[in-house]
């Protein structure tokens, strides 16, 4: 594994076919929170094999909270 | 998609059957925190995650994607083999887990591949029965510094070794050969490069000596605490950077941001992470958080809203802090008036008579706590350190040497101290640490809480002679200047003269006298005055010892100034102004001429404008004009009424018009005045304009009209026989 302190910019989100980055991990998180970053946006960084889909990753729990009426 | 992590950690825990203690001393945290990331309430970051995966031998990925299941590592043996190890070399050790322990099966020459951290593949090495090669753990050796590329990156096998085939069976002795390596490997990889890498503090000239009650602590450059005295036990602060304690609590911090503590109220410490300084007294124990807040536990821990601390100090009494330059505190001490006016200080410390103050330009300002006088420390220079006794105060000049006040026996010993790095007090003694690493104390020794290591310089002043104190010193006050004269001392070439402002006012003056800007004093204010005498001849002579007298400044009286206020009248509408005047206190405003306004009689002022105190507004007042009404009738010939009409006086009357009839003139009866004066009926005269025969005016008959009699005609304005009856006038 590598040794990354969370300030080291090591994190790359793909949004629309686009990929930004790098961020830093607490980046990355602000990103999700303020809702920049959506569920079905992904998000990788160097020790994942996989961009990982936000919605499915540990950060999921970041996502804003939608109103019922927004929910599918 | 719901969180899978809390439960695939307390899998993979239960899995190689680690309790949370365990994990928790692996990843280096507080077990109440990792009981937070097993219960979901509390998310680690991608480095402890990392970690987490290092430790349960599963990829970053199936920790992290809630979508992946993990796969559990197969363990080689039912139970893994713990080599004790002793805590000192660190606390991230982790068990040694069979990835690292050859079994028979092994020893058949197979590979036994298991999912790695990386590809899902982790191979077993063998080994041969003659040599033991020096294997180092693959997983854990494997440092990759961060790649910055858009694309994940390619899987990559790990490195692998050739297997080796096994000639004989001696397991036993093989397996702990192994497990020896192993656990040497791991060892050298934790403390090679684990080192420091969570840590977030490292040792500085901050908190490395206490002076408790029972006992003194000293945390050497290297990391070790020696002790004297009867002082709580140690023994479990590892990595310590700090080092604070007073009484029967010790803390240290630790290079991660933790606390160790030993004695009293440890419990309330033990969560504690990401602090940067702490400090301890008899009953507070405080933390100052990398984010510049404060933990408190203990009495008077008001703290929660402080913000921006650089510094943090208990005392028995209270909590000081410092936020940019100026001082916090939260406690028991009626000190917040002195304080409040304090700034540009770096660091603190107390005693149970002292406040003591270093300010960023290193100079030393006390505040007594109770009644005790101010010691005199406004000459001292240059100043890193401060310790504060019950008696005495101390500073540590950036060249090793110690500025003392106070006890005098203290004070001697004190003062033949050099080459100083560290020092610190407790009420009635005072430590240091020289140079040498060596302990200097002085004062009070009964349990034991120091050795004095210090070295009596050789007595140099037996040629110096000491100049006299100053004498008959004398006050004036003037308007403007506070005047202090004294005599004169016997060679000497100056004096040096400390007022105890706020700001250590200190003066050096070649005459005998000084004079003292009155603005800089307070009026019915103590000052303490202290006045040394100098010699510019430091060979031959040395300075007097302080003259220090308190002094009451009393102040000139000031001339009070007059004031005035504005006093405006106002007309009816309370806008118009009819005056606008200037009004020295207690004087009475001028009225203006009465004011006029039709239809109405001014009445008079409304306000005080008596003995002004303030700014004030009066208004005049009216009363309308009462004006007469009269009844005017306007009445027919038959007497109905034409029309009534209610007039003021003086009001214009216009009578109806009257209509004429036959042979008559109409006019009103009285004749119509102009003007309402009375109530009045008018009614229609008419006057016929025809005579009869006998040359005598016609009356008018009940309609007005006037008609000629029967047997007559009109001719002209006469009525006449008529020779013709038949004929009509």
């Amino acid at each position: 594994m590598s040794e990354y302190m969370m300030n080291d910019k090591t994190w790359y989100y793909l949004k629309n076919g686009q990929k930004e980055g790098p961020f830093n991990e607490s980046e990355i998180i602000k990103l999700i929170k303020v809702g920049v970053l959506e569920a079905e946006d992904h998000i990788w960084m160097l020790d994942l094999k996989d961009w990982v889909l936000v919605d499915n990753s540990l950060f999921s729990i970041y996502m804003p909270v939608k109103e019922e009426n927004e929910k599918n | 998609m719901a969180n899978q992590f809390p439960n695939k950690l307390i899998t993979l825990r239960k899995h190689f059957n680690y309790s949370q203690q365990d994990i928790a001393e692996i990843m280096g945290v507080p077990v109440a925190e990792y009981m937070k990331w097993e219960n979901g309430s509390k998310l680690c970051t991608i480095s402890q995650l990392s970690k987490l995966a290092d430790t349960f031998k599963v990829t970053l990925d199936e920790l992290f994607d809630n979508s992946i299941e993990i796969t559990l590592p197969v363990l080689e043996l039912e139970n893994s083999i713990e080599i004790p190890f002793q805590n000192a070399l660190g606390k991230n050790i982790p068990n040694i887990t069979t990835e690292n322990i050859i079994t028979d099966d092994i020893f058949e020459t197979e590979e036994v591949n298991q999912t790695s951290s990386l590809d899902k593949t982790i191979v077993t090495r063998i080994i041969t029965d003659n040599t033991l090669e020096v294997i180092e753990p693959e997983e854990t050796m494997v440092l990759k510094k961060p790649k910055v590329t858009i694309e994940p990156k390619k899987e990559s096998k790990p490195k692998t070794k050739d297997s080796k085939s096994v000639k004989n069976n001696k397991n036993l002795v093989i397996l702990a050969s192994v497990a020896g390596v192993a656990l040497f490997s791991v060892i050298f990889y934790f403390l090679f490069f684990n080192s420091g890498k969570n840590s977030i503090n490292d040792i500085s000239n901050l908190n490395r000596l206490v002076a408790a009650k029972e006992y003194s602590l000293y945390l050497s450059s290297e990391g070790n605490i020696v002790s004297h005295g009867n002082n709580p036990s140690t023994t479990n602060f590892l990595h310590t950077i700090q080092i604070s304690a007073k009484g029967k609590t010790a803390l240290g911090l630790n290079k991660d941001g933790t606390v160790a503590c030993s004695g009293t109220d440890c419990d309330s410490v033990k969560d504690w992470e990401k602090i940067k300084m702490i400090s301890a007294s008899n009953n507070i124990l405080l933390g100052l958080t990398e984010d510049k807040t404060v933990m408190c536990s203990g009495s008077n821990c008001n703290v929660e809203e402080w913000e921006d601390v650089t510094f943090i100090h208990a005392s028995d009494e209270g909590v000081y802090g410092i936020s940019e330059g100026k001082l916090l505190y939260s406690g028991t001490s009626n000190i917040n008036s002195k304080i409040q006016s304090v700034s540009g200080i770096q660091s603190l410390n107390t005693s149970s008579t002292y406040l003591t103050l270093l300010s960023n330009t290193g100079t030393v300002e006390v505040i007594p706590l109770g009644s005790a006088s101010t010691p005199i420390t406004n000459t001292w220079t240059n100043i890193t350190q401060i310790a504060t006794g019950s008696d005495f105060v101390a500073g540590l000049s950036s060249n090793g040497n110690v500025s003392i006040v106070g006890n005098e026996e203290i004070v001697e010993e004190v003062s033949k101290w050099t080459n100083i790095k560290y020092i610190a007090a407790y009420d009635n003694y005072i430590i240091g640490i020289n140079n040498n690493n060596l302990m200097v104390g002085a004062g009070d020794n009964t349990y034991g809480q120091y050795e004095n290591n210090s070295i009596t310089p050789t007595e140099s002043s037996d040629t110096l002679t000491k100049l006299d104190k100053v004498s008959n010193v004398k006050f004036s006050e003037s308007d403007k200047v506070l005047t202090i004269t004294w005599d004169s001392v016997a060679n000497a070439d100056f004096y040096q003269v400390s007022v105890n402002i706020l700001g250590n006012y200190t003066v050096k003056t070649q005459t005998n006298s000084l004079k003292i800007d009155s603005s800089k004093l307070s009026s019915n204010t103590n000052y303490m005055i202290s006045i040394v005498s100098s010699s510019n001849n430091e060979a031959e002579y040395e300075s007097s010892d302080a003259y220090v007298i308190n002094y009451q400044y009393i102040g000139a009286t000031p001339t009070p100034e007059v004031k005035q206020y504005s006093v405006i009248f106002y007309d009816y509408d309370g806008k118009t102004v009819l005056s606008e005047q200037k009004v020295d206190e207690g004087s009475n405003a001028i009225a203006p001429a009465d004011p006029k306004r039709d239809g109405y009689t001014f009445m008079g002022w409304k306000g005080d404008y008596f003995n002004i105190n303030k700014d004030t507004k009066i208004y005049a007042t009216y009363d309308k004009v009462q004006v007469a009404t009269y009844k005017i009738v306007f009445k027919n010939f038959d007497g109905s009424i034409i029309t009534s009409m209610v007039l003021e006086q003086g009001a214009e009357v216009n009578p109806p018009k009257l209509e004429g009839r036959l042979n008559s003139i109409v006019s009103w009866n009285p004749q119509v005045e102009t003007t309402a004066t009375r109530d009045i009926t008018y009614s229609p005269i008419y006057v016929c304009t025809i005579y009869n025969s006998d040359g005598n005016i016609l009356q008018p008959d009940g309609n007005g009209d006037c008609s000629c009699p029967s047997g007559t005609k009109l001719d002209g304005n006469k009525c006449i026989v008529d020779a013709n009856p038949e004929g009509t006038n």
